[in-house]
């Protein structure tokens, strides 16, 4: 393959890994949003921390793109809808869906170690290796780079990537190595908030928390973790637009959140691609707005459904008036 | 936590969106500021951010969705009676070199609610930094005091 | 209803010390009654709102104006210090609200010196504190966790055993002039303390100040605001017997007997209802001038004068700091020097030592002077750029902040008022009438400005301080403690003398502030009886 080639095709998985980390933060959302946190509250917060830790992902990620000289997408076109299918050929598929028994099966298996995934971003450490040896591979412009300033609350930092050494790194933490300590998928019960996304998961699974003593490849033996799957607010799984009647409070309610989530993934793709400063108002404005909103429609049933169930955003790009690029 | 963003109670949860036009019509003073001011930082990157900011102001004050409107036609009537640097210059600069008939109000509505609200935004988004500083209050920047990276604002030196 | 432990008033001490409280015993019953309302922080609308108008966003949390002929106003100021037009303006000094004074203040944190629990022994004036820096050592490191404080480990004066939570910020560049002058003089100084939460190994779900420069209403919540905490421990912690009401006014306390306290009687503001709650212990954090107020109120046979005042000290020896800004100005400003941030990072106390505390120790600040050359407010008022760049290279306002340490007059009080102000409290009436010495000391102050300010090539403006107000938000002393009862209001645990169950927490309590802001020591009290509480089961 020519080198230009080898450099797109390197730019096409880094883009693919974009779209896999913003594909699982709606699931994870709509999952800790169901939750309702008094019986809850340990669970939501260990699916709330995996779920910032994937925007912290997508970030390094962009970070890696950037510095290669790639232009990262997010638009109507590469939007996630539901159920997605998060790697071709995988068994894995995502619903937005409430806290169950099944989803945080779901979760496990797409986190789970020594899979397609750890092989896929195996394979972009491979890329950028091979590539770094051949050609001046880190041509991006260094302002387009996030820093720690725009992060905060869980176990890991962005790096500003700048060469392969900084490249690696930042891909060994999206694949939940750690700070590249090798192969193995971080097991560190001492701090939970290191811990890779897997376990984490295997902890609510099990209803117990992991100890240091504890051996990976079983189920925890720690602290139990009260788990209600009943105490959850019964929403409507992969919900679409049409499914609101016009008009209706759910409809106005999911309209409001999909022009906030867009207005929002504006804003990401801005600072993704030349300033990062804008990563302020999407969090602050974009996402912060938004959550109450959700919650609001998991607490409002679907007139005449006939399983009581309640509504759910449903994550669609909606421009509420055209602005122009 | 999860607290409902503040909203005036008659603005509904989705703020009905401006007209196109007057839309582009407050983003076109809102550019006329960096023309008025010689300012030499690009306004583009602050598009978005300016949609969001006419969107919260309608939330939390549904008469700004008059205001606006109301520039618009002002800044019509101005521009179709002379031209549009005549209705910058008016709004901005408070001359009236046409002798124009206006509500003399209507103006300062248009001053308090629309021209200086945008000229505060602009400022703060940016255009500060034509005039020596490097932060700016309500400029959001990588400002967190890391180590590797310090705020951004300028510092003493040879302060031990 | 009864509960465990009644809190009234819901700023920083309510905050810590429930915190302290149910860390120790998560079932525990807690009741926080709060007069004011709650306001919603971190709210990206209204921090634009704020970011575009300078439009103050608390004016709901605010007492009235002391009246004047044509508006009626509230509280009254009686004493010399009515004459003082900026003297205990409790209108902007103080916020009546879920997250109290926090709500608004600068975060400047710092700690007292040691020889500041000995004023009297060292000079005659107040009283000692009953216990000791060594004492309170602890706690400080504790509090300054809490607050989230940025700061210089390095400096040891006073001692510190553990570091700051975080590392201080770097001196901006309108310190360098002044840092330059004061070295040239041989007066120290260091990074100010500040309660602006940074960036360090141990991860938080609040975000790290990003110097906006509006802390005002910090956007990220990175200035310390005990609302923020307190809703940290009613939506991220399983403590079920948590309940704050809001808009509650404790009108007295009431006695089973003269040493115990059973409850408190108190009014719903929205319905007029009122009610009471009986409590195991009952603590008391409604503020410096709320406090005694409601002291004096609680008035049984066995408490004539009201609650804790058989010895006639509830609500006496009122102090607060005076406050000068002293300004002045540099001829020209080639660098375009402007105020970047809007919080200081430079400090000197090196008039805040046992040398000068017979006459008032005193610290200077370099505060921020954002209004002097805001480019927005130039060209909302038509200045072209031509005219901006001349005003920004040429002269330039410069100013030094001041707060000095005065001592506690009986006379100078806070009482009740009989009317109830909007808020449907009782009014206040402060008494205060400054003392000639505090007065000479502000003017010999500007001396020591004036030889900084020429120094720094400019000139020292006339009629200096410039401002001079008598901070109501450094209001202290009004239940001061005391070793013996006849001296104060409350013992070394903050136990309101003559009685088993009822406490009181806030800078009531100081018998002296010295020099220094107080909220990194009333949240090391606060954290301090905590412990005690929880120690005695």
């Amino acid at each position: 393959m020519a080198k230009k080639d080898k450099r797109s095709a390197l730019h096409a998985a880094l883009q693919t890994a974009i779209e896999l980390e913003w594909s699982t933060i709606p699931p994870y959302m709509v999952t800790v949003l169901s939750m309702k946190l008094t019986a809850n509250r340990q669970a939501a917060n260990l699916i709330r921390g995996v779920m910032m830790e994937e925007m912290m992902h997508l970030a390094l990620v962009a970070n890696v793109l950037n510095a290669v000289g790639g232009t990262v997408h997010i638009g109507a076109d590469n939007l996630p809808s539901y159920p997605r299918k998060l790697f071709k050929g995988r068994s894995v598929e995502m619903d937005l869906a409430p806290f169950s028994k099944k989803n945080i099966e779901t979760f496990m298996k797409f986190e789970q170690p020594k899979t397609t995934i750890t092989e896929f971003y195996a394979g972009i450490i491979e890329m950028l290796e091979e590539l770094n040896k051949s050609m001046t591979l880190f041509t991006g412009d260094p302002t387009y780079q996030l820093y720690d300033d725009y992060y905060w609350g869980g176990g890991s930092q962005i790096i500003p990537v700048t060469d392969l050494d900084s490249a690696k790194k930042a891909i060994e933490i999206v694949a939940g190595n750690g700070e590249g300590a090798g192969a193995n998928p971080s097991f560190t019960p001492d701090t939970p908030l290191r811990m890779a996304h897997y376990y984490r998961f295997a902890e609510i699974h099990y209803g117990r928390r992991y100890k240091p003593t504890d051996n990976p490849s079983k189920p925890p033996t720690g602290e139990e973790i009260p788990i209600d799957y009943k105490a959850v607010h019964p929403i409507k799984v992969n919900p679409k637009a049409s499914g609101y009647k016009a008009g209706s409070k759910l409809a106005k309610l999911n309209d409001a959140f999909n022009s906030r989530y867009t207005m929002m993934l504006r804003q990401l793709l801005q600072a993704l691609t030349g300033e990062p400063k804008v990563l302020y108002t999407a969090i602050m404005n974009g996402m912060h707005g938004s959550t109450s909103t959700a919650l609001e429609m998991m607490e409002t049933p679907i007139p005449g459904d006939r399983e009581g169930r309640t509504g759910c955003p449903t994550f669609d790009w909606l421009d509420k008036a055209v602005i122009g690029k | 936590m999860y607290e409902t963003k503040a909203r005036h109670p008659l603005s509904p949860p989705t703020p009905d969106p401006l007209p196109q036009t007057v839309y582009e019509s407050m983003w076109s003073m809102f550019l006329a500021i960096g023309e008025m001011w010689l300012l030499k930082d690009d306004p583009q990157p602050y598009r978005l951010r300016f949609r969001t900011f006419l969107e919260n102001r309608i939330a939390l004050h549904p008469l700004y969705a008059g205001y606006y409107l109301s520039t618009a036609l002002l800044i019509d009537d101005l521009t179709a009676q002379a031209d549009a640097d005549a209705a910058w210059q008016l709004i901005f600069f408070n001359r009236n070199p046409l002798n124009l008939e206006f509500n003399p109000s209507l103006l300062e509505a248009v001053q308090t609610h629309v021209a200086d609200e945008f000229i505060a935004r602009r400022v703060a988004l940016g255009s500060f930094a034509d005039f020596g500083a490097e932060a700016y209050q309500g400029y959001m920047a990588a400002g967190a005091n890391l180590r590797n990276e310090p705020p951004h604002y300028r510092k003493a030196e040879g302060l031990k | 209803m009864k509960v465990d432990t009644l809190i009234i008033g819901s700023g920083v001490v309510a905050t810590a010390l429930t915190k302290r409280l149910l860390e120790h015993k998560p079932n525990m019953t807690i009741l926080i009654l709060e007069a004011g309302q709650r306001y919603k922080t971190k709210d990206f609308g209204i921090w634009e709102n704020f970011q575009v108008t300078g439009d103050y966003p608390y004016p709901q949390m605010f007492d009235l104006p002391y009246p004047e002929r044509d508006k009626p106003g509230e509280n009254r100021l009686v004493g010399e210090g009515a004459q003082i037009p900026t003297a205990f303006t409790l209108n902007g000094g103080r916020a009546l609200a879920y997250g109290g004074s926090t709500n608004i203040w600068g975060g400047w944190t710092f700690r007292r010196k040691p020889e500041d629990f000995y004023l009297k022994t060292l000079t005659g004036h107040a009283l000692d504190w009953p216990f000791d820096y060594d004492t309170l050592e602890p706690y400080y490191c504790q509090a300054e966790d809490y607050l989230a404080v940025s700061g210089d480990s390095k400096v040891q004066d006073p001692p510190r055993s553990k570091p700051y939570p975080f590392h201080e910020f770097p001196y901006s560049y309108v310190d360098q002039p002044v840092g330059k002058a004061m070295a040239k003089l041989g007066i120290s100084y260091d990074h100010l303390p500040i309660a602006r939460r940074g960036v360090s190994a141990i991860p938080s779900k609040h975000a790290p100040c990003q110097v906006t420069g509006t802390c005002d209403y910090c956007p990220f919540g990175a200035r310390f605001v005990a609302a923020d905490y307190m809703d940290d421990l009613r939506k991220w912690h399983d403590y079920p017997n948590l309940e704050i009401r809001l808009g509650v006014v404790v009108m007295s306390i009431r006695m089973a007997t003269k040493r115990r306290a059973a409850g408190v009687v108190c009014r719903d503001t929205a319905t007029g209802d009122q009610y009471t709650i009986d409590a195991d212990r009952v603590i008391v954090a409604a503020g410096t001038f709320e406090s005694p107020k409601l002291l004096l109120r609680s008035r049984s046979r066995e408490w004539p004068n009201g609650v804790g005042n058989d010895s006639d000290n509830v609500g006496r020896y009122l102090i607060t700091h005076p406050y000068m800004i002293y300004a002045g100005s540099l001829p020209e400003n080639p660098d375009k020097m402007q105020w970047e941030l809007n919080f200081p990072t430079l400090v000197s106390r090196y008039f805040d030592t046992p040398k000068e505390q017979a006459k008032g120790k005193f610290v200077l600040v370099n505060a921020p002077n954002i209004e002097a050359q805001s480019i927005a407010q130039m060209m909302q008022a038509g200045y072209s750029n031509a005219k901006i760049n001349r005003v920004i290279t040429g002269a330039v306002p410069i100013s030094l902040h001041g707060m000095v340490e005065i001592f506690g007059q009986y006379e100078n009080r806070v009482t009740n008022l009989d009317k109830t102000n909007h808020f449907g409290m009782p009014e206040s009436v402060i008494h205060f009438t400054p003392d000639r010495a505090a007065l000479e000391r502000i003017q010999e102050i500007g001396k020591v400005v004036k030889r900084i300010f020429e120094q720094m090539g400019g000139t020292y403006a006339d009629g200096n301080p410039s401002v001079n107000s008598w901070r109501c938000d450094h209001a202290a002393s009004t239940c001061r403690m005391s070793k013996d009862p006849k001296d104060g209001v409350v013992d070394g645990d903050l136990r309101v003398h003559g009685t088993d169950n009822l406490y009181l927490c806030g800078n009531a309590v100081y018998p002296n502030l010295g020099s220094i802001n107080p909220t990194d020591t009333v949240t090391a009290l606060a954290f301090r009886l905590g412990d005690h509480l929880n120690a005695a089961g």
